[in-house]
């Protein structure tokens, strides 16, 4: 401990408390308060107490099923795609001796640009009538696809979702890779390991720590996913098929004006990730990653 | 040293806490509720040198409407008349989510100087909360204040709740069908002037491969679900409050919803399509129909051959074919905020009526495709043929309403536009949804 008298520790941890508190614990506060009324506008006037009734509507509501079940698969997506991609691209570049700054470039490029563009873009990627896949289709002759149809159109949305982050995870794992001594390559040579078993048997199990961590991110980062969804596939298109928790609560306060029963799904959506983010954690350390 | 350092840690953190904060805080003119007294009351504040004031601005004249030309055109104009003034204009494109996003601005305190918003139930918190001022408090202090408005659309922009004037109109809007009249007269048909000659060309075009209606049914639905019950129960239905009363009209209207979507009136991707995306596909001549207001004319490239017409009755005899979804919905409002700040109130007076003067009426109604102007602007030229045959319709119209999200609660008006594209694939009866709209305005 640099310094025997804590008080100083928290005199520096003082801003960091405030704000936490002011900007995400008071808001949450409010949120639980806010889910027993019915509030029907923006400005939070109107208000009338009404008990645990937005709970009971919750439980009955078809939509919060169905964006409960979408933010499931696209979780699952995203840790095999997203997490998955990222490690084989990063035992593919960190082979590659020279050029190692390009890949990190090209690859975590995605990542900076901001989520409204690459919706607009993916907009015009899955245009029926002007979009670059239907027009590549016609090139070869082929009939235009219906790109966001009701079973497609979760995966369509997941897809620049999983190609944005690819990139973060990435240079995570890369950043890991690296970190494993030369040393213990230069033995596992001496012993005749191959480039197969070198992945296998020493770079996957060192780097288990970080792969653990990337899974936490990415678990917990795909319930909060909102922008890019909401700007390919607003109000849960088609047909209320494709809303998750996040683009539901945000259509159910900012556009149905219902702040009570918007507030109520946060609270949930707080709940749902606290539980998943214990059990994730509990799995990963049981299999003693 | 140690108690130098202790010193030193809590000011930084002192420092630190008070400069995140800073920018809750509002500056003392912002929310300063004293009244001011009126610019010229004194000779010694008439000689004084102009304070330079900053004014921000929100309105619908943003992305690609028509009017945006003119509106951009007259703030610049204004700034150079007043050059202690400079205007910051936050204009968008007017959706459900610019709607919202005004209301959340005003709800937080953050709302602009003069805003140009809708008149009816979505400026209901505005009024409610006392965020922007009458016409009539404005008037006793400036007696010049839209003087060229006409009677007629100071009466149509009254806000419903209370029957006060809170914002000051510029022009009036129609809707009805763009029809691309080239593609009509190649196939041979006649205009949707009735509705066998409508369901006639929803059909031939679909066996045509030509999309009937250019039309995001999950995006914005919301000018057919104003026109299917137009066209079921006219004007009198349409007009309406009490749901429960016309809800026949309702329901057959918004099953026409599903007769559409099976005769393959709508694109393949209407559920997901953006209305933005709908219009190039009219434009493009690959639809030969599209649904929307007069704000749209601006976008259409080809204005000598795209006619407007009314939708047509359905046959029932409840509606006449000239009746039309029209009114005066918007105006500029300024903020109470603007007006209760001494350095504000003169510019936000003097910018509302640099905005409605005649001329600039004038231009705005030309830009729009006519409509109705609130001011008396003389005769119309300049009109294209797209924006003549709008004007013709809007002119020779018996009976008009206006848009039911102007007056339906926002929980319906969301829940039904989550339910279009639902009802049209058959997976929801329209009965079942307009019973819940009647239980949810019972509530509201």
């Amino acid at each position: 401990m640099i310094y025997k008298d804590k008080k100083i520790v928290w005199i520096f941890l003082l801003p960091t408390v405030v704000l936490v508190s002011l900007f995400l614990y008071l808001p949450f506060l409010a949120s639980i308060s806010n889910s027993l009324y019915n509030i029907p506008n923006l400005a939070g006037t109107n208000k009338v107490f009404i008990g645990i009734n937005n709970y009971k509507e919750m439980l009955t509501d078809p939509v919060i099923m169905t964006s409960v079940k979408n933010t499931f698969v696209m979780m699952i997506y995203t840790v095999v795609f997203e997490v998955g991609i990222a490690i084989v691209l990063a035992l593919l570049v960190d082979s590659v001796g020279k050029m190692q700054k390009f890949y990190r470039t090209v690859y975590f490029f995605p990542v900076v640009i901001s989520a409204t563009a690459i919706g607009l873009m993916f907009i015009l990627f899955y245009d029926y009538n002007i979009g670059l896949f239907n027009q590549v289709l016609a090139k070869f002759g082929a009939e235009p696809k219906l790109w966001l149809d009701e079973k497609k159109a979760l995966g369509m949305l997941s897809l620049p979702v999983i190609w944005q982050y690819i990139g973060f995870y990435f240079v995570i794992v890369l950043t890991g890779i690296a970190a494993i001594p030369e040393d213990i390559y230069e033995s596992a040579y001496l012993e005749g390991v191959t480039g197969f078993q070198k992945v296998r048997y020493i770079t996957l199990p060192l780097i288990k720590g970080v792969i653990r961590t990337c899974l936490i991110l990415v678990i917990t980062g795909t319930l909060k996913v909102f922008d890019l969804p909401w700007t390919i596939a607003p109000r849960g298109m088609p047909n209320q098929t494709t809303y998750l928790l996040g683009t539901y609560q945000y259509k159910t306060v900012y556009e149905a004006a219902r702040v009570g029963y918007g507030s109520t799904i946060a609270v949930f959506i707080v709940v749902v990730g606290v539980v998943i983010s214990v059990i994730v954690n509990k799995l990963i350390k049981q299999e003693d990653m | 040293m140690k108690k130098f350092s202790k010193v030193l840690a809590a000011g930084l953190t002192g420092v630190m806490v008070l400069s995140s904060l800073a920018g809750c805080g509002a500056k003392p003119s912002e929310t300063g509720t004293s009244t001011p007294a009126p610019a010229a009351d004194t000779k010694q504040e008439a000689e004084k040198p102009a304070q330079p004031v900053t004014l921000r601005t929100v309105s619908m004249f943003g992305g690609t409407d028509p009017m945006k030309d003119v509106y951009e055109a007259t703030i610049q104009e204004f700034m150079k008349a007043n050059t202690n003034i400079t205007v910051e204009d936050e204009s968008a494109t007017a959706d459900e989510q610019w709607k919202s996003k005004v209301l959340i601005d005003f709800a937080a305190g953050n709302e602009p100087d003069v805003i140009f918003f809708f008149t009816d139930v979505n400026a209901q918190a505005l009024v409610e909360q006392n965020k922007v001022v009458s016409v009539e408090e404005i008037k006793a202090v400036y007696p010049d204040y839209a003087p060229n408005i006409t009677e007629a659309a100071m009466e149509s922009a009254k806000y419903a709740g209370d029957g006060k004037n809170y914002a000051v109109p510029v022009r009036g809007y129609y809707e009805g069908i763009f029809c691309n009249k080239a593609l009509f007269d190649q196939y041979g048909l006649e205009l949707p002037t009735t509705w066998e000659n409508l369901e006639k060309a929803v059909t031939t075009f679909k066996a045509n491969n030509i999309t009937p209606f250019a039309a995001a049914l999950g995006h914005v639905p919301h000018y057919f679900i104003e026109h299917f019950i137009l066209a079921e129960g006219g004007v009198a239905d349409h007009s309406n409050k009490d749901v429960a009363a016309v809800k026949d009209s309702w329901v057959k209207g918004l099953e026409l919803f599903k007769k559409f979507a099976d005769m393959g009136a709508f694109p393949i991707d209407t559920a997901t399509s953006k209305h933005e995306l709908q219009q190039e596909a009219f434009n493009a001549g690959k639809a030969a129909m599209f649904l929307d207001g007069s704000w749209a004319i601006g976008g259409m490239t080809d204005q000598e051959n795209t006619v407007i017409v009314p939708i047509p009755g359905t046959g029932n005899g409840k509606k006449d074919p000239s009746e039309i979804i029209a009114g005066f919905s918007s105006g500029y409002y300024i903020t109470r905020k603007a007006w209760d700040d001494p350095a504000k109130r003169d510019a936000a007076v003097k910018f509302v009526q640099a905005l409605t003067t005649t001329d600039v009426i004038r231009q705005f109604v030309v830009a729009a495709g006519g409509g109705a102007p609130a001011a008396d602007v003389g005769e119309i030229t300049g009109l294209s043929k797209l924006a003549a045959s709008g004007s013709k319709v809007a002119g020779e119209a018996t009976a008009v309403d206006g848009a039911i999200d102007g007056w339906l609660s926002k929980q319906a008006w969301d829940f039904l536009l989550s339910k279009v594209p639902v009802i049209a694939v058959g997976k929801e009866d329209a009965a079942a949804v307009v019973d819940k709209v009647i239980e949810m305005e019972k509530n509201k």
